[in-house]
This record gives C-alpha cells, structure tokens and sequence, in this order.
C-alpha cells in the first residue's frame, strides 16, 4: 500500500478526520456545555451576557461537524454509510435538537416578552444539554461496537443505540462539555453572575470525575478489548496517563483562578481521551458485535488513494489558513462580555 | 424493501433540500451586496451608509444560520437515508464536499462572526475585509457543492470498480473543470445574485410605498438595481448554456422537459401549452393547446435549425437511423459480469 512519511493514506486521512472531531469537541463543547447551564441563571441580564458569551461564535464552532462530517464521508464512505443507517435514530434527533438551538438562539432577542424569552431558553438549555448527551451515547456505541452483518449491513433494532453504557458515556460526555463550558463562561464574565459560575463549575467538576470514575471501570469490567492495546503495548499507557494528569489538573488551575490555563487543560482532556479511543480502536473504526471479521475498518472503508490524496493536498494548504484565521477572531472577541447594540 | 420507506425517505430529503435552497441562494447575492454597500461606506464615510449596510446584514444572518442548519442535515442525510449512495459514490462525491469545508466554509462561517459582532472591535478597513471574505467563501462553498452535484448530473473522472460495486476517482481536475460544473456554478450564483437583488428591491419599494425609512430604500434601490441588471445579462447567457450542455449529457432529461415525444430535425419550441391531464398507451400526455414557436428547440439546442431533438420515444426504445441506442441495451452495457 501507498504510503506519506511511513503511514499509509486511509490512515493519514483517519488522523485528519480525527483531529477535526477533537476540534469540534473542544469548540462546540464549551458553547453546548456554556448553553446546557443557561436555565441556571435566573436574571435575564445574565442569560443574555451568557448568550453572548457564546454570540459570536456558536455557527463557527458548528461548522466542525459539518466539515467533520464531509471529511468523514469523503475519506471513509462504508463507515458512513453503515454507521449513520445503524444510527439514525440518535442522528435525527440530534439534528432536530440542533435546529431547535439554533433557532432559539435567533430567535429570543427578537421579541421583549418574558413567556417568549422563557419559551426560548428552555428550548435553548434542553437542545444543547441534548447534543452533548447524544454526541457521548452515539460515541459509546462506538465503543462497545454495533450489530454489523456481513456486507457492512446493520442488523440490530432501532432501540439498541440506547443502552446503560452508552447512557453513562452520554452523560461523561455532556458532564465534561459542562465543566468546559463553565470555564469559558468564567473567562467571560464578571461581578455576580462570575461568583455564581465559579460554584457551578466546582460542582461541575466533582459530577465529572464521579460519572466518569464509574465509566472507566465498567469499560474496564465489560468491555475488555478496549483495553487490548494497552495492555500489549505499555508505552501506550502514558496517554491514559496524561489523560488523568490533564483531568487533575482542571480543579487545581480552577481553584487558583487560573481559568485560561484550566480551559486549555479541559480542551487537552477531551483530546486526549478522543486520542485514547483512536489509540484502542485502530485499526477497527466500528466494531461488529456479530462478528470481529464483520468490522469496519480504516482500510475495508477507506475512499481510493487517489481521492485521498487530492483530499491531503487540500488540506495541507487548507489546514493552516483555517488555523491563522480561527485564531485571529478569538483574539479579537477576548475578555469580558460587554452587551452593546450587537448583541442578541 | 418496503417502497413506503423509499417514498417517506425521499420526502424528508425533498423537506430538506427544499428548506436549504429557500434561504442559501439569497445568501449568495446579499453577502455581496452588502460588501458594496460596506465599501461605499468606508470610501464615504457617510454613517447613513453603515445603517443600510447593518439592515441587510441582519436578514443576511438570519438566512445564514437557517442555511448551516439545514446544510449539516442535508448532509448527514446523505448517509442516514441514502447509505448505498454514499457507498456507491462517496470516493468521488465526498471529496468536493470535504474540500468544500476546508477550503470555503471555514472561511465564511469565521468571519461572520467579526462581521456581526465585530463593529466595535476591529478597525473599519477590517470589518470590510471580513465582510468581503464572508461573500467570498459563500460563493465559493457553492462552487464545490456545484461540482458536486454537477458530477451526479454528468458523472466524468471516474471508473466504476466491480469488485468494490463502488465509483472510483480517476481524475480530480476532471471532475473539478467538468463544463456541467462550471456551468452549473455560473448559472447558480448569477441566479443567486438576481434573486438577492430582486428581493432587496421588493423589500425596499414597500418601504417606499409605506414611507418608511424611504433614505435608505431609494439607496438600496440603487446598489440593488444595478447589481440585479448586469447579472440578469450573465444569467441569460448561463441558463442558455446549461440547457445545452442538458440537450448534450442528458437527453432524456430535456425531452422530457420540453414534452417532446417523437424526436424531430427542425423540432419546434413550445412557448405555451396546456398539458391534457391523460396519459395515452405510451404513457405520453399531449397538449391540450399549444403555441410553438418553429424550428426553435433545434436552433437552442444545437444551434442549428435543421438538428434532430431526440424524444423520450427514441431515448427508450432507440433509433437505428439516428444512432441512438435503447435504454435496455444501455442497461445491459452497464452490467457487466461482476466477478465472483
């Protein structure tokens, strides 16, 4: 097989897919996790400069998933053609909810009336507590593999995505998008509505490290071969290790005030437990629970190399421009949220 | 397969892509318009101008968000109802929409944000620049998903492989700079930028006719009206070549949506005509009336008078005199023998 610096393609484009999942994560999981706290506050000055917090950049940040989405449908399209027809439930409904977010966020500011901003921010903190939470039972599935027949076909029920791992897994993922999300609230915010944040994240912080205690040990327990790879190859290890120094390190920074470095270190947790799962996975990207030899992997799905090398060449020069610019509008939204005449 | 699922299938996806072409294309035309009002802004320096330019900014954004919205269903849509075509095609047809992504989308969807929120915090000549960028990526985000869908118009660069049953990629720039592409894209965006300009103007003439805020919609008027009328000329000339490139790849396609039948040398173009609601034995509905317009159809379609317009009569069953071939025997050049 073709290979670049030593990895062979499918492989290359795996790490691409993989890096623009993470950048989702990190992006989208501090708005989602910023708007599933929005029923929290109780004064609506609050819930608009916490709105705010997020105003300019919401839409960027979702856009992650659409790439990340493309990326994956171009690189692999038996993954996706499998993975989306034994996931169509979750999918749906999370794409409703993402419709129902978006057009609170809208729509709230247009109308002064309290029933029309109330109606709008349930329907805000729902849907995006609702994402986070799908985003974590459609990666649990993953995890513990789907009912894959032969020919890449999906053979289990409608019902099957949602079971107690996938549950646990829902709630680790929106508990850590909430964490994430609190600290960039606290980033933004000041006075009162700071101090209350500040609380929440303490509490945000112990609910994590519990759901997520309890999701370690019953992947350990009940799903053994995530935990394969690990095993055979020690070196391995340090990223599982990292992946708890990087967690520890989140209340430590927290509890210092030191709420842009704790905020770097939530974004490097989530990395490194989406690196830690490519790790156990790999080369296997669905595993079938009919059958091992059923399993999706990154070469069975993988697109012709030729497709994937345009696709490279794309993104080696797409790649740091989209790097450069992100970068530069967050510089100019820093600091504090001030509402003005912009604002939603 | 139960053909209830196939038809509840296609009606989310026609939901769907109906809801996303509702909002996208005005999104195409407004973005540049508010760019020329932004830069008649900053040369000026006139705040009236920076007042016009937030109006139509704010109905920009609203199409905006419902667009990305319905873009992201559309296309996880792709493999949640239709997971044999993502299978069948996803080599080639993924790669446009991921460059797309990359290379347009990231663009657009970034600097919105320094349009709309960044009045206060970036210098004027910036926030233009990002205004102009946001106009820039949109277009360009509907240059890839135009080749795209022009390539499942005209599917060029690619092999079928028997033993994957999957298209496979041979040559990108072919399916980059297929004529239906660029044609496709030209005559979408120009028709974005007539519709964006039509609406600015209907918006802007009842503001007129209700006296209110009149400044503004006299001056909308004008940006709006001269953009509209050089790129109604482009879309004339677009929409021509895209029916041609039609009569060209995809035969069937035209005939059908001429109604022509019987193909015919010096077939006549049906200006007007009333469709009589019945099929008769070959599943073909006459006119009821008709205008036609002589030798018309031949001449736009191949510019020539005397050319033969295959009907969908020839396209099924073939012609021998005019070398077209029937549907089945196409079907048949198709299946190859698969291997074992």
């Amino acid at each position: 097989m073709e290979t670049f610096l030593g990895i062979d393609y499918p492989t290359l484009w795996f790490l691409v897919v993989g890096a623009l999942f993470s950048g989702y994560a990190i992006l989208d999981g501090f708005d989602l996790g910023a708007g599933a706290w929005h029923l929290f506050f109780r004064k609506e000055e609050s819930r608009r400069i916490a709105l705010n917090a997020i105003g300019p950049v919401w839409d960027g940040n979702e856009v992650w998933l659409v790439i990340g989405g493309g990326a994956l449908f171009a690189g692999f399209p038996i993954l996706y053609a499998a993975m989306f027809s034994a996931m169509y439930i979750p999918f749906m409904l999370f794409l409703a909810f993402l419709i129902f977010r978006a057009v609170s966020i809208e729509f709230r500011s247009k109308e002064p009336m309290p029933w029309w901003r109330m109606l709008w921010d349930i329907c805000y903190c729902i849907s995006s507590a609702m994402l986070g939470f799908l985003l974590g039972v459609v990666l649990g599935n993953i995890l513990q593999g789907i009912a894959i027949g032969p020919d890449f076909e999906y053979k289990g029920s409608w019902l099957q995505f949602i079971n107690p791992y996938a549950v646990m897994v829902g709630l680790t993922t929106l508990s850590l998008f909430m964490v994430h999300g609190a600290i960039y609230l606290a980033m933004k915010t000041e006075g009162r509505l700071f101090i209350k944040i500040t609380l929440l994240l303490k509490r945000a912080i112990l609910f994590f490290v519990v759901v997520f205690v309890i999701t370690t040990i019953l992947t350990l327990l009940f799903i053994p071969h995530l935990s394969d790879h690990l095993l055979s190859n020690p070196l391995l290890l340090v990223i599982p290790l990292l992946a708890f120094l990087s967690i520890a390190n989140i209340p430590r920074l927290v509890s210092k005030q030191k709420y842009r470095y704790a905020f770097f270190f939530s974004a490097l947790t989530m990395s490194l437990l989406l690196i830690l799962v490519a790790v156990e996975l790999y080369p296997v990207l669905l595993l079938s629970t009919i059958n091992p030899a059923y399993s999706i992997t990154v070469h069975n799905s993988a697109s012709s190399v030729k497709s994937l090398k345009i696709m490279l060449l794309f993104v080696l020069i797409g790649a740091p421009m989209v790097g450069i610019y992100t970068l530069f509008v967050y510089r100019t939204f820093r600091g504090k949220v001030k509402l003005d005449e912009t604002s939603y | 397969m139960d053909a209830s699922l196939v038809d509840w299938s296609r009606a989310q996806f026609a939901l769907t892509a109906i809801y996303h072409w509702l909002f996208v294309p005005l999104t195409l035309g407004l973005s540049f318009i508010i760019a020329f009002m932004e830069s008649i802004y900053v040369k000026t320096g006139k705040e009236e101008w920076k007042r016009i330019t937030k109006f139509w900014m704010a109905l920009f954004g609203i199409n905006f968000a419902i667009g990305v919205a319905t873009g992201i269903i559309l296309e996880f849509e792709f493999g949640t109802n239709w997971s044999n075509y993502s299978w069948f095609v996803g080599d080639i047809f993924g790669a446009p929409l991921a460059v797309e992504g990359i290379m347009a989308f990231f663009l657009e969807s970034t600097f919105i944000a320094v349009m709309f929120f960044g009045w206060n915090k970036v210098s004027k000549r910036f926030h233009l620049i990002s205004t102009w960028l946001v106009a820039i990526g949109a277009n360009l985000s509907a240059l890839w998903i135009l080749v795209a869908n022009a390539w499942m118009q005209s599917p060029v660069g690619m092999q079928f492989n028997p033993e994957t049953a999957r298209n496979e990629m041979i040559n990108f720039w072919e399916v980059l700079f297929s004529p239906v592409a660029i044609n496709k894209f030209l005559h979408t965006v120009t028709s974005g930028y007539v519709l964006s300009s039509v609406f600015v103007l209907g918006v802007s003439s009842w503001y007129l006719l209700r006296k209110r805020h009149e400044l503004m919609a006299q001056k909308s008027i004008i940006v709006a009206s001269v953009f509209g009328l050089i790129m109604s000329l482009f879309l004339v000339l677009t929409g021509d070549g895209s029916a041609r490139l039609m009569a060209r790849h995809q035969p069937m396609k035209f005939a059908a949506m001429e109604n022509l039948y019987e193909g015919q040398t010096n077939a006549p173009l049906v200006a007007f005509g009333i469709l009589s609601g019945e099929k008769n034995e070959h599943q073909k509905e006459d006119f009821l009336m008709k205008i036609e317009i002589p030798d018309f159809l031949s001449y736009m379609a191949f510019l020539d008078a005397n050319a033969y317009v295959p009907g969908i009569k020839d396209l099924i069953h073939g012609n021998q005199e005019r070398n077209i071939i029937s549907a089945e025997e196409k079907i048949s050049r198709v299946n190859r023998p698969s291997k074992p």
